[in-house]
């Protein structure tokens, strides 16, 4: 209105975007950086030979072409369950439930491919029903959440072990043949393995292109649909999106069963793909872990497959690491647990003062903007598009 | 001074009144010389800056003892950040406060309370579940730390009350009590903690006409009791009525000062908004035979507690129409606006808009049929602050499929769409895609007002148009809202500033209790007590002008027919 406003308000523009990929890059480098002194004190503490330690858990992934496939392969997962986790935190729900669609997707993917008979192709079969039930298991806690009001937070994390025994319970009970002593199934037939190319030694399964397809589908999604941006609307602000006319119920429950669908696939990616059984413990905690990867990204579809290649880079790392220099695999969790510290620490906790933030403050006090690199997110990401 | 004012507190009334008397004589118990001027409270050149804003650029104010003094400015002036500085919250940059001519630091509000000054805040600082005594008393309660003396704070608090005449049921809980209530209790509340300088932020914005007058009437108490008065305000009016003396601020600078008397109003205008040309509000748009554009049949709409907030009330809009809607705070004309909205459930009843009637209302079904509306918090359901201009513009039109090219929203038509709506709406920005949580106040509300007039609605229903706007601002949005008008659409506008539904509407609807108690043509002979004394009910504390009596004509629909 008056020039003094508008004095305040250019140079805080001009360039914004630029400044918060830097500021974002920067916290990303620092983070990095301060988990690599962690792992290295972790490793002088419980290693015999802390700098070889490091040297294997570093350069693990490409001692072999068969451990880079499996960090590929692992990476693909990854980004699959971040690309289902970003999207369901985009659109404002706070979901935690893609652990359980994954084994719910899974679980449907195999019990057909088990179940059909064998045809080419029959791996398509697995994917779509992998698909659908990842899609039916979210649409749950998302009615919920539409039409009873329920928290998210809590009927994601509760379904969760619903999935988690169930699936055991299931297996065990239809799948799993009389010799095996533990919840497992027979092994697929070959044609319901998800395909994979050969390039020399190293093997790449179709699971990589297909995710990073994903990650740009979401991205479409949320950039340039109505739904999307309807999602969007309604995650920055419900009192907005009901004053503008926008389905906020709709938007609820179909941005979590969406984020379901994505989930389940990558369930069904996981079976086909790289386990070829299912057996309990499939996941592989992918579903939280996918949690940390949008977290990195900071929500962005399009960075996922550059944080879900990182982060499985250290989780093969670990692995491989595990075996050949007798780093104790905990050294690899609480490595992981201290990222998910210093990622969350910071993006979870302005995610909720951006959604608490909006009563007046008291008192008139400074109201303090402070880092928040989500609600950066949905203003660059729209900006920048 | 620090303990002074506790022995204020620990033995009630009459010390305080001491205190007062004390003061006068001998300020500050310093012993200087009288032979200064007698300013109580003074700032000396205070400059403070946030970034790359100046705030308030050697800003000097001297406050002589026991006057009312006015701060008069438009929003974004500076007025708060002055303020703030003089109660502690914000640190001046350079400069100096002095108190009775002694230099002060005051590094947070504790430090201002413990020299006597206290401030109320537009948004008061209360625990709506504890007792309006226990508010006041809160944190400096008389008696042993483990055993409060409620005795003893009923009978100071109660003295306290009488000789200013601020009247509280003091045992009543805060929450139950209305805005005016509220602001005695933090008035109370300032001075039960020894405050001898008085600091309101913006007292009149939610009171209604009456109110503002008893207000006035006990800060005139208070300062003959021994209190000095600093109000921030930009109401013109206000300084008349009330202020002895006045500083008026425009972008940080002090741009005049004296006595209140030695201005006429045209010069506050001028030194207030600096020169700019202030578009005179339109004259409300004669009521022509004009086609009925929605009407509105014995509509029940529930409340946020659950209880029925609206009691059948029926009202017919046409078009070309700029209804103002008013009532007191609470009593169902804003739950009637937005149960028209379809934001709120309405129980009974029926809507038509554009002689359509509607089944199942809601929101989405009403913007469809052809209704606007520009929600009362503009910032958490007008905009959504991080979005950019061009999203928060076209935010309804997406929803309903618009600006979509091959299934993928069409951004670039978006984008030169919202450059033609900035300049028809004035709406200063660096561009459509600068987030709306950069913009001044009242460029996020031609925002919102761009969005919903472009829709070219039937009906558009505004809450709160210019609440917390400046002059120029206000005139702009009041100028929308006249075109809008001016092209046919019906405009019904909630505001809790009477003046401005005076300014503005060609008709008056008053709320009272949930009911429509009055539907006035407004005219010259309607003035703000007529109304004021509608909103109140008007058969207890109204005053000598009933509204049967009124000159006004009262249209026939005056359903429900209140008490």
């Amino acid at each position: 209105m008056s020039a003094s406003e508008t004095i305040a308000v250019v140079p805080r523009q001009s360039g914004a975007w630029r400044r918060a990929v830097l500021r974002g890059g920067g916290r990303l480098a620092a983070t990095v950086a301060l988990a690599i002194i962690v792992i290295f004190v972790l490793l002088a503490m419980s290693a015999d030979d802390p700098a070889a330690a490091l040297g294997s858990l570093l350069s693990g992934p490409f001692t072999s072409s068969f451990r880079t496939g499996q960090w590929l392969s692992d990476s693909a997962n990854l980004m699959l369950s971040g690309a289902a986790v970003a999207m369901v935190f985009r659109a404002g729900q706070f979901s935690l439930g893609a652990e359980g669609q994954i084994l719910v997707g899974a679980l449907a993917a195999g019990a057909a491919v088990l179940h059909l008979p064998s045809f080419p192709g029959v791996f398509v079969v697995g994917l779509t029903l992998g698909a659908l039930a990842g899609f039916l298991f979210g649409l749950v806690p998302g009615l919920m959440k539409a039409y009873g009001g329920s928290d998210e937070i809590v009927s994601t994390l509760m379904l969760n072990y619903v999935a988690t025994y169930g699936f055991a319970l299931l297996i065990n009970r239809y799948l799993q043949p009389a010799s095996a002593g533990y919840p497992v199934s027979d092994f697929f037939d070959p044609a319901a393995f998800l395909p994979s190319l050969r390039i020399g030694q190293l093997t790449i399964g179709l699971a990589l292109p297909f995710a990073i397809g994903c990650c740009v589908a979401v991205w479409y999604l949320i950039n340039w649909t109505k739904t999307g941006f309807e999602m969007g609307a309604v995650g920055a602000s419900v009192p907005f999106a009901q004053a503008t006319g926008m389905r906020v119920r709709r938007s609820v429950w179909l941005s979590m069963a969406l984020s379901g669908l994505i989930a389940g696939l990558a369930g069904a990616v996981i079976a086909e793909g790289s386990t070829h059984r299912l057996i309990v413990g499939l996941s592989a905690n992918i579903g939280f872990d996918g949690i940390l990867v949008a977290l990195l990204t900071a929500n962005r579809p399009l960075l996922i497959p550059l944080a879900a290649v990182a982060y499985g880079y250290i989780r093969t790392g670990g692995d491989i690491a595990q075996l050949s220099s007798g780093i104790p695999r905990e050294v690899i969790t609480t490595l992981q647990g201290f990222l998910i510290l210093a990622v969350t620490a910071r993006a979870p906790l302005a995610w909720i003062r951006h959604r608490a933030g909006r009563r007046r403050p008291a008192h008139g006090g400074p109201v303090i903007p402070g880092p928040a690199p989500l609600r950066a997110a949905a203003s660059s990401q729209r900006t920048g598009s | 001074m620090v303990a002074t004012t506790r022995s204020s507190i620990g033995s009630g009334f009459s010390v305080l009144m001491t205190n007062h008397d004390l003061a006068t004589v001998e300020p500050h118990g310093a012993g200087e010389p009288p032979t200064g001027p007698p300013y109580r409270l003074e700032a000396v050149k205070l400059s403070k800056a946030y970034g790359q804003l100046t705030a308030n650029h050697e800003v000097s104010l001297r406050v002589t003892s026991q006057s009312v003094h006015a701060v008069l400015g438009e929003n974004g002036a500076g007025k708060s950040t002055l303020m703030k500085m003089l109660y502690g919250v914000e640190q001046p940059d350079s400069g100096q406060i002095r108190l009775d001519g002694v230099p002060v630091k005051l590094p947070n509000p504790k430090a201002a309370v413990a020299h006597g000054i206290g401030m109320v805040f537009q948004h008061f600082g209360l625990v709506p579940s504890l007792t309006a005594a226990e508010n006041i008393a809160l944190g400096v309660e008389p008696g042993r730390p483990w055993r409060i003396d409620k005795r003893e704070i009923l009978d100071s608090i109660g003295a306290l009350s009488d000789a200013m005449g601020l009247h509280v049921d003091l045992k009543r809980p805060v929450a139950r009590m209305s805005t005016a209530q509220q602001q005695r209790v933090e008035i109370l509340k300032a001075l039960y903690r020894g405050a001898r300088v008085l600091i309101l932020d913006e007292p009149t914005a939610l009171l209604t006409p009456q109110e503002r007058r008893a207000l006035f009437d006990a800060v005139r108490r208070l300062t003959e009791a021994g209190t000095t008065v600093l109000f921030i305000t930009h109401k013109l009016s206000e300084v008349a009525e009330l202020a002895d003396d006045v500083t008026i601020l425009r972008r940080g600078h002090v741009v005049g000062h004296g006595r209140h008397a030695d201005f006429n109003t045209a010069q506050l205008v001028e030194l207030m908004v600096g020169g700019r040309p202030v578009t005179a509000r339109r004259a409300p748009a004669p009521l022509p035979t004009a086609p009925k554009a929605a009407s509105f049949t014995g509509l029940s709409v529930t409340g946020s507690q659950g209880r029925e907030a609206v009691h059948g009330v029926s009202l017919d809009l046409r078009e070309g129409e700029v209804c103002g809607l008013v009532g007191v705070d609470g009593n169902g004309q804003l739950e009637f606006l937005e149960g028209i909205a379809g934001i709120r459930p309405v129980t009974a009843g029926r809507i038509e808009i554009g002689g359509v009637a509607l089944r199942r209302w809601t929101h989405r079904r009403a913007r469809a049929a052809g209704l606007g509306y520009v929600p009362e918090d503009r910032l958490s359901a007008g905009v959504v602050p991080a979005f950019p201009i061009v999203d928060n513009m076209f935010a309804d039109r997406i929803t309903y499929g618009g600006y979509r090219r091959h299934g993928r929203l069409d951004k670039s038509r978006m984008r030169s769409e919202a450059v033609r709506l900035i300049e028809d709406f004035d709406i200063r920005c660096t561009g459509p895609l600068q987030p709306a949580e950069r913009l001044s106040g009242g460029n996020i509300q031609k925002v919102v007002l761009a969005r919903e007039i472009s829709r070219g609605p039937k009906v558009l229903l505004v809450a709160e148009p210019t609440r917390g706007l400046d002059i120029g601002a206000a005139a702009r949005i009041h100028e929308a809202l006249a075109d809008a008008a001016r092209e046919g659409t019906a405009i019904l506008v909630l505001s809790s500033d009477v003046d401005e539904v005076l300014a503005i509407s060609s008709r008056i609807c008053v709320f009272h209790e949930g009911r429509l108690v009055a539907d006035l043509v407004n005219g010259d002979e309607v003035t703000a007590e007529i109304i004021g004394a509608l909103m109140l009910g008007s058969a207890e504390d109204g005053p000598a002008d009933s509204p049967a009596a009124s000159p006004a004509d009262v249209a026939p629909p005056a359903a429900g027919g209140g008490a």
